[in-house]
């Protein structure tokens, strides 16, 4: 019995050593950021396990972040912009990347933007938005963990209790096994360079993954991937949108963050975000384009309506050079392009584009400034655009595939 | 309340020990008494309701059990009469609230009516905790058991440990060890139950949970009329059954092992049953208490009705080997079909649980006639022994695994869909970045008509890894009775007259190196709870 005794003890501490180190082993890794702690080289400065834990860690970052400027968006502003671009205007500094992935665009930006201006700091929202987001009405997502951690609940209300998620985080990410395995596979992948997912502390992610894949697979194949996903649901628009009328959906939530920026004395940059041609022909073809001009027509109503020289609305949905570079046949594994990931991620260095665009005026061929006086214009000029590009593809247009080299002149232009 | 969840494993189980221990040191009775309340508060916590409706139950079915005591010798049949009104209010009890809105659903499948499905909440336990009722009814009935209380009674039905999901107990092998156990804290009693809660809290969380996300997309995309690709519908089906394997497994080690706490030794409720070599095996294998009650209670009342009949017909009494083909079908095919068809609706009101009740039902008849010929067809015992541990083995695996899929999908179109992949009629997909991966196998497997898909890489690595691993543990390893054998971890069971040697060499001891082992388990057991999950036999 005394054998009994001593192996109950032996156990007891046993079990109480191994949690204790867990823990500990979890706070100083801080797999997730959550909490203020150093990144040590070899340990833990690349940050690969936020990859699934986005929204958690984001909303501690921002806090510590203080930006001024937060940069609104899902999975195409996470990927694709970056906080510490030297086009930010020096009165934008220091900027937040706040995008996060997974998500949905109704669903993130009102919320993104409540929290960041709660941080205390937050003067500029340059929001990043998906024309696709506007064909459909995101369904109501509440009492989410991601919405509970923050400080204002989805109907803009404070939120009464946002501390017992937090400590629920803090819990979690401490005393549990999938947090220990993330601790450990962050001290593995330090040696992994630019392969790791990493995320850093202004919120700018690294495109580990889709770099990953394209090696892995070729950019052909997994334009492909996103081709199918875009394709399935395209029915679905079509059967919604051929009985709408009135402005486009989810454009309430652009009504609702203008206001809000009013209110909150916080200047606003809507930006819509660039696609690859190939992505813009899928929704062609799918008869979607009237609404697509539709969502830039709205667009520039709200913005005309609020009569705001802060509140800017910009569209960058054309067939630019950028937007049109040529992908490798199926099967090439090495040759890269040089805009986007695939047909609606665009690169870090279309970001940039972007931003230089609209903090700059540069290049002046990319993108335009949306008002209800010259919206009209821009419609018919992307749709001459369109009408160009359709003639440069026309065997790729009889075969129902957009996997064709655009012609020499813009595609050496936008090399530049 | 889970076995799993935070509240149970720090809140409730430390303090119905520590009250258990402290009031059995003055008296045994008080322990028990706070044993039984802290049992119905656990029963109450997910919903106080299920109270109200245990509470009748119970007491209708104790003065039943005492009119059967009453009547059972001086009036046989008044008291056939009351063991029948028992039996019928326990269905009637049991069907209300689990079978309603499937019957309700049938009619209107079959007569095209248009009756109203209203959602009724089913009890926490109601289809074991019925099963103990009725079994307890018919063993007071058969003279089996002669004394019993208020207080007995509602310790037998409630005690926590096997309230929810078995194992299905009976008052004659509970209550004697209730009656004899001291209450107070046992050292050897702790450190075995120690080692099995935390063993099958280990298989719950490590090795069953991680599954679930693997399996249910695969299943949800069937039930849509997606094929899934022979590789995924592989997939499906033998990870659902090692998920369902070591949640069910995980979950029986749990409840040996909080009743151990309290020095009560439950039945051996499942054995390694992926090792059997044939299907009757299987089942003495896999949930062993639920086969023991079907046998017991349905199988050889039926089968002893049916031999009554046959040889009151004048009939040769059907004797082993010389059973006739009529004979195997009326008074062991019948029986077994009808026992099995009442397990599959017992595990759930559905079509997918009654095809699955008959498909091993089907799988039993096939291994009665096997026992029946193969003396005919196969010379030699010795010989057969040794191929039936390979190809029996086989062939119950790849019936088990068929079956289970017929469990796990939400209908039998999903489950049909699933054995299509299984057999390769959808074609094979892999995801495209696998296929990418997979280098110089690359252009073989498309040469073989393998395709690309845009299904996660990760997911059906994951997978294959997780089932590769989990089949090595589940075939390879003694389970957690074997190793603990020698201190008789489930009632009865014994360390076998030749242990194997990894048996020996893997026995369970109260040493430093097993402790710091069972903690590192515990732990990981422990740290694994943010995500909580139920127990798949929590809903039958």
């Amino acid at each position: 019995m005394r054998s009994q005794t001593r192996f109950l003890l032996v156990w007891a501490a046993a079990l109480v050593a191994i949690v204790a180190l867990v823990a500990a082993v979890n706070v100083v890794v801080n797999p997730y950021d959550l909490f203020d702690m150093p990144r040590l080289a070899g340990v833990n400065v690349l940050k690969p396990a936020i990859k699934n834990h986005a929204a958690l860690t984001k909303a501690y970052q921002i806090e510590r972040a203080r930006p001024v400027t937060a940069v609104l968006g899902t999975s195409r502003a996470y990927l694709g912009v970056d906080s510490a671009s030297p086009n930010w205007p020096d009165d934008y500094r220091p900027v937040y990347n706040y995008g996060l992935p997974g998500t949905t665009m109704g669903r993130s930006l009102l919320r993104e933007l409540r929290e960041a201006w709660s941080t205390g700091h937050v003067r500029h929202a340059v929001a990043f938005l998906d024309f696709p987001a506007f064909f459909a009405p995101d369904p109501p997502a509440r009492g989410e963990e991601d919405e509970l951690r923050l400080r204002f609940l989805d109907d803009g209300s404070p939120n009464p209790d946002p501390r017992s998620q937090r400590l629920r985080d803090t819990f979690l990410s401490v005393f549990t096994l999938a947090a220990l395995s993330d601790s450990v596979t962050t001290i593995l992948s330090q040696r992994g360079g630019d392969r790791v997912l990493d995320l850093r502390a202004d919120g700018t992610s690294t495109d580990a993954d889709f770099a990953n894949a394209a090696r892995a697979e070729g950019m052909n194949a997994v334009f492909s991937q996103k081709d199918e996903f875009d394709l399935a649901r395209i029915g679905g628009f079509q059967r919604l949108l051929a009985d709408w009328h009135g402005p486009m959906p989810n454009m309430n939530l652009i009504e609702e963050m203008i206001r809000f920026c009013r209110a909150h004395d916080i200047s606003l940059t809507l930006i819509l975000a660039s696609s690859h041609a190939d992505a813009l022909e899928i929704y062609r073809r799918g008869g979607l384009w009237p609404r697509v001009e539709q969502i830039k027509v709205d667009l520039a109503d709200l913005v005309t309506k609020a009569n705001d020289p802060s509140i800017t609305a910009w569209d960058f949905v054309e067939y630019a050079p950028w937007t049109t570079e040529a992908l490798p046949p199926p099967g090439d594994r090495t040759t890269p392009i040089r805009w986007f990931w695939e047909p609606v991620h665009f690169k870090r260095a279309l970001g940039e584009v972007m931003l230089q665009r609209v903090f700059h005026g540069m290049p002046a061929g990319f993108g335009a400034k949306l008002t209800a006086a010259t919206v009209d214009a821009r419609n018919q000029f992307v749709r001459d655009q369109q009408r160009a590009f359709l003639g440069w593809h026309l065997a790729c247009e009889t075969n129902q595939e957009f996997k064709c080299a655009p012609p020499a002149g813009p595609a050496a232009e936008a090399s530049r | 309340m889970l076995f799993n969840s935070y509240e149970f494993i720090f809140a409730f189980l430390p303090v119905t020990l520590l009250g258990f221990y402290i009031l059995g040191e003055r008296r045994r009775d008080w322990a028990l008494l706070w044993l039984t309340a802290a049992s119905l508060f656990f029963y109450a916590w997910w919903r106080p309701v299920n109270v109200l409706l245990i509470a009748p139950s119970i007491l209708i079915n104790l003065g039943a059990a005492r009119l059967l005591e009453r009547y059972r010798v001086t009036q046989p049949a008044k008291a056939r009469l009351v063991l029948i009104c028992g039996i019928i209010f326990n269905l009637c009890f049991l069907g209300y609230f689990k079978y309603t809105m499937f019957l309700r659903g049938a009619v209107n499948d079959v007569f095209g009516t248009d009756l109203v499905l209203t959602h009724i909440i089913l009890p926490l336990g109601i289809s074991f905790i019925t099963f103990q009722k009725i079994a307890f009814l018919a063993d007071v009935h058969a003279g089996r058991v002669t004394a019993f209380t208020l207080r007995e009674y509602a310790l037998f039905v409630l005690f926590f440990p096997q309230l929810i999901a078995g194992p299905i107990v009976h008052y004659r092998e509970m209550m004697p060890q209730f009656r004899a156990i001291t209450a107070r804290f046992n050292a050897e009693d702790a450190s075995v139950g120690v080692t099995l809660f935390f063993m099958g809290l280990g298989k719950k969380l490590l090795f069953a949970d991680p599954l679930a996300p693997i399996v249910a997309p695969l299943y949800a995309q069937a039930a849509k009329g997606g094929g899934l690709g022979v590789f995924d519908g592989w997939i499906a089906a033998l990870g659902f059954l090692l998920q369902v394997y070591f949640d069910f497994s995980g979950y029986s080690e749990m409840a040996l092992g909080l009743a151990r706490f309290f020095g009560i030794k439950l039945p051996v409720n499942f054995n390694s049953p992926l090792k059997a070599s044939s299907i009757v095996d299987y089942w003495l294998r896999w949930h062993a208490t639920l086969t023991r009650f079907l046998t017991a209670y349905i199988y050889n009342p039926l089968t002893l009705r049916f031999t009554r009949k046959w040889m009151a017909k004048g009939r040769p009494a059907p004797v082993g080997r010389e059973m006739t083909v009529s004979a195997f079908v009326i008074l062991l095919m019948i029986p077994t079909l009808i026992t099995m068809f009442i397990s599959g609706v017992w595990h759930g009101a559905g079509y997918t649980f009654i095809i699955f009740g008959l498909m091993h039902g089907t799988y039993i008849c096939v291994n009665h006639a096997w026992r029946q010929i193969k003396s005919r067809v196969w010379a030699g015992a010795k010989n057969h022994e040794r191929a039936q541990k390979v190809v029996g083995w086989f062939l119950t695996f790849f019936a088990v695994v068929f079956a289970i899929v017929m469990f796990r999908a939400p209908t039998v179109a999903g489950a049909v869909s699933v054995w299509r992949d299984m057999l390769g009629f959808h074609g094979a997909t892999l995801p495209s970045g696998v296929l990418a991966r997979l280098g110089p196998m690359t252009g073989w497997l498309q040469s073989m008509g393998v395709r690309p898909d845009a299904s996660s890489g990760a997911l059906l690595m994951e997978g294959t890894i997780r089932i590769a691993v989990l089949m090595a543990v589940v075939l390879c390893l003694p389970n957690t009775l074997e190793m603990l054998a020698r201190y008789e971890p489930a009632l009865g069971f014994k360390p076998a007259k030749q242990e194997r040697w990894l048996v020996r060499r893997a026995g369970w001891s109260a040493s430093a190196p097993w402790a710091v082992g069972m903690a590192a388990v515990a732990a990981f057991g422990l740290l694994s709870l943010g995500q909580l999950s139920e127990f798949l036999y929590w809903q039958f």
